[in-house]
């Protein structure tokens, strides 16, 4: 399902002051504007404080919009009433960076990723049975097994807790989802493993990805287009591979280049 | 949708049990605080069956000995007597009843009410905050023993009333403290997890915020009891608070007043009874804190 | 005399579960000029052996079954607390991995850089470049000079104006020179960068990591960057040690141990890097490679 990003602009409100205040706020998004096709992986590369973060939020409308409009198949989803809003959510959904904070400590796996299907109970209508024993599909589909279902996440390591989260999002059926650094809190091990589920996922379930990272070698590995923002502004957009074999802005030239490559013939320090 | 065979697993609390053994364990780690939670077990026991287990349970009920008058402590009267020839041993321990019941309800009475106004005001913020938390402020003004005394002068004295009076000064504290935490809570990821799941606020307040707060609303409960019992005490001391002839630590040392030093264990035993009820729930409060918050420790 | 030996390191840590061994004979030797990387997953035990070499394992969990840590001569596990002292924030610097938690917010920057540089002063006066007898006020002069000139080797432009902010007016890559610099002041011979750069953005790590380089030539300080990330280790590190559930797997020159790796695990780490050439779904994870090597 496509997803449109037009002319975004979000401004956090200048301090409160008089009339007069030159104080403008802060422009976290500035103008952004993108197109991510149905069932592709789209890639978004930005440092800290770049507003990749504030971007997802307003795609979720867990934050309003200054300007622009962001449709999903067309509909605009800051113009949804509530209810229909909470419909949307079923089917888009996020993946957190930090699988240490992204789960409620005092739930069970069991109840954190049945949590959509309760609140979403009139689309889906299940007993108590049905969702216990979609959970377990779920849990299935991640890769975790059934004994880990009424255990805390305190339980489970890093790669696991994202495995949970992960289940979590699908849980409602969802057809696009917002990847918001899923691996970089994990070391690459157990990355390799999380980016393969992900690539398996998406094509047993024809998804739709948003992929946010710093990481380009993930992005290039994961996603068929990429968008590099830096400061709020969209810097560069374009496939995978002529991005990163023909960068054409100086931003991301210098993020190439400063990707540490694990090949130490190519350290900047040995050029002796 | 791939039906699947195998049995679901049952709903199994071994992993609950577990949390629970893994936190009595580092709860061992101090002796006061197990100490703490000696005492305030046997405090709970003697309350619940002081009135079967008393030597002398007519006296408890009112009825006097003038021919036993302020005798020192036997074996006959472990705590003595006091000036009406009754069984100080028989009547510190049911007063047990009136300070374990009255604090208990304060402080149940305190987290409801101030929990309700706390989570209220922290996750909707805006007017509702400032229009609650300014109401709170206020109350925070007040002396909890002159609001109680000036209750007990509008409504009477009795037990309920001082629970009423004393309450009414202590659900601030709670309300700022939830409330806090709640704002904390609120910007955890989880929330923002919750949010975009398309959970509500009840449901976010309620399964999110509340269980993970529940923690520093123990701890303060716990260390809180023992001024609860203290503060029962003193308005029993001042003669506002439970009417005789029911037993309760103040009134009794209350009493007691007029007859130092002479007779001083009718003073020594119920005053030694408050002092290892505070101590006792002070003690425990801080063991809690160690395993619910570990990172306070030090 | 090498600048640190750690030899049949063994440590066990005491938790709910009981006593659990998590180093199993650790050997490593730094020579002064090299750059040791130390990479390994979480809970593999990298962080708890830097900790070790300032003997900054708290007693009352951990234990030392065997072995021994010499730095510089010095039997770092049989010091006494005062020996240990001495060397912590003088000879042995520490870099943590998040800036904004080790940097106290109360107090301007350069008050904390001024106590590290009086602290290690007192043991070693030439610190501050000062004789024995100098007055509290010189050597707090002094003090802020050295910690206007370390802001200033570190990256900080106008040090001496910065040097009375506070940490909240940095960012963080600033905010991780302040403690390279705070680690610095006291002229270590043995720096130990716990994850100095994860919480960074590359642009800000690639400047890092050419500030540590910097510091072991000009210097001839030893360095022992524990990290996760081996594109790091590449870039910056002479020596590697791979470290994988409590055990040095292999050590050795990080361009033999990169290129030629003799361990499975290894050459599992590095295939598990996506790279521009990988294919979409060739990665492999480490759980499976491991199983396999048994």
């Amino acid at each position: 399902m496509s997803l449109d990003i037009l002319n975004v602009t979000k401004i956090f409100g200048p301090a409160r002051g008089g009339i007069l205040s030159r104080d403008e706020g802060f422009r976290a998004l500035d103008d952004v504007s993108l197109h991510v096709p149905k069932g592709s992986s789209f890639g978004l590369v930005g440092e800290s404080g770049s507003g990749k973060t504030t971007l997802t939020r307003c795609i979720l409308r867990l934050e309003n919009l200054t300007r622009g409009r962001v449709l999903y198949e067309g509909t605009d989803i800051h113009g949804l009433a509530q209810r229909d809003l909470r419909r949307l959510r079923a089917r888009l959904q996020i993946v957190f960076q930090d699988p240490y904070a992204s789960l409620n400590p005092r739930m069970t796996i069991h109840d954190i990723v049945a949590e959509p299907l309760l609140i979403h109970r009139d689309l889906f209508r299940l007993s108590a049975r049905q969702r216990s024993e979609r959970v377990l599909e779920l849990l299935e589909q991640v890769g975790l097994r059934s004994e880990h279902l009424f255990r805390y996440p305190h339980e489970f390591s890093g790669g696991q807790r994202q495995r949970i989260g992960i289940a979590r999002a699908l849980a409602s059926r969802p057809d696009f989802l917002i990847l918001d650094e899923p691996t970089s809190a994990l070391d690459v091990s157990v990355q390799a493993d999380v980016l393969n589920l992900l690539h398996r996922l998406q094509q047993e379930l024809g998804l739709t990805y948003f992929f946010i990272s710093h990481d380009l070698g993930v992005i290039r590995y994961i996603c068929d287009d990429v968008a590099v923002i830096y400061r709020g502004k969209l810097v560069e957009q374009g496939p995978v591979a002529e991005i990163f074999d023909r960068p054409r802005s100086d931003y991301t030239r210098m993020l190439l280049a400063a990707m540490p490559d694990p090949d130490p013939d190519k350290s900047p320090f040995r050029q002796s | 949708m791939t039906m699947i065979q195998t049995s679901l697993p049952k709903r199994d609390t071994s992993a609950r049990l577990e949390n629970w053994s893994r936190a009595f364990y580092r709860f061992r780690q101090s002796w006061l605080s197990v100490i703490g939670l000696a005492i305030v077990a046997v405090l709970i026991v003697i309350a619940l069956v002081a009135p079967l287990i008393v030597p002398y349970p007519e006296h408890v009920a009112g009825a006097t000995d003038t021919a036993a008058r302020f005798m020192p402590p036997s074996a006959e009267h472990w705590f003595g007597t006091n000036a009406l020839g009754q069984d100080m041993f028989s009547l510190v321990l049911v007063g047990s009843q009136v300070s374990l019941f009255s604090g208990l309800a304060v402080v149940i009475i305190a987290i409801a009410v101030g929990g309700l106004v706390g989570a209220v005001a922290g996750y909707f913020g805006g007017w509702i905050d400032e229009t609650l938390m300014r109401l709170t402020d206020l109350l925070l003004t007040i002396p909890s023993l002159i609001l109680a005394m000036a209750v007990a002068a509008a409504l009477g004295t009795g037990i309920l009333n001082m629970i009423i009076a004393i309450s009414i000064t202590w659900w601030p504290a709670y309300a700022r403290l939830i409330r806090g935490e709640v704002l904390v809570k609120k910007e955890e990821q989880f929330i923002t997890a919750a949010r975009a799941l398309g959970a509500g606020p009840g449901r976010i307040l309620g399964r999110h915020i509340l269980p993970n707060i529940i923690s520093p609303v123990v701890v303060k409960a716990s260390l809180d009891m023992g001024f609860a019992i203290l503060t029962v005490a003193s308005l029993g001391f001042v003669g506002i608070g439970v009417r005789a002839p029911v037993p309760e630590w103040g009134t009794l040392l209350s009493t007691a007043r007029g007859y130092m030093p002479d007779y001083w264990w009718t003073a020594l035993f119920p005053g030694f009874a408050i002092f290892l009820a505070v101590l006792a729930f002070n003690l425990l409060g801080d063991g809690l804190r160690d395993v619910l918050d570990p990172k306070a420790r030090r | 005399m090498s600048l640190l030996e750690i030899t049949n390191l063994n440590l066990a840590m005491r938790s709910y579960e009981g006593e659990t061994q998590i180093l199993h004979g650790i050997d490593l030797k730094i020579e002064r000029g090299e750059i040791w990387g130390m990479v390994g997953e979480t809970g593999s035990g990298k962080s708890l052996t830097g900790l070790s070499i300032s003997r900054l394992i708290p007693a009352a969990t951990g234990r030392y079954l065997a072995g021994a840590i010499r730095f510089e001569g010095t039997d770092v596990l049989n010091a006494t607390e005062r020996e240990m002292r001495k060397l912590r924030g003088r000879k042995i610097g520490m870099i943590f991995q998040d800036p904004t938690t080790n940097l106290n917010p109360a107090f301007r920057i350069g008050t904390q850089l001024v106590d590290v540089a009086l602290h290690a002063a007192e043991h070693d006066p030439s610190v501050l470049g000062l004789s024995g007898n100098a007055s509290r006020r010189e050597r707090r002069r002094a003090a802020r000079q050295v910690a206007i000139e370390m802001l200033g080797k570190v990256g900080i432009s106008d040090p001496a104006e910065r040097i009375d902010a506070y940490p909240h007016q940095f960012s963080g890559g600033m905010r991780q020179r302040m403690l390279i610099a705070m680690a610095m002041i006291g002229k270590p011979d043995l720096l130990i960068a716990d994850e100095p750069t994860t919480a960074l953005d590359v642009s800000v790590q690639a400047q890092i990591l050419r500030l540590i380089h910097q510091l072991v030539l000009e210097r001839d300080i030893g360095v022992l960057m524990i990290t996760h990330n081996l594109g790091v280790v590449a870039q910056l590190c002479s020596h590697v040690a791979v470290m994988y559930r409590g055990r040095i797997l292999e050590t050795g020159p990080v361009r033999t141990v990169l290129k030629q790796p003799s361990h499975a695990y290894t050459r599992a780490l590095l295939a598990a890097i996506p790279t521009v050439h990988t294919k979409r779904g060739e990665l492999r994870g480490i759980g499976d490679i491991m199983a396999e090597a048994g």
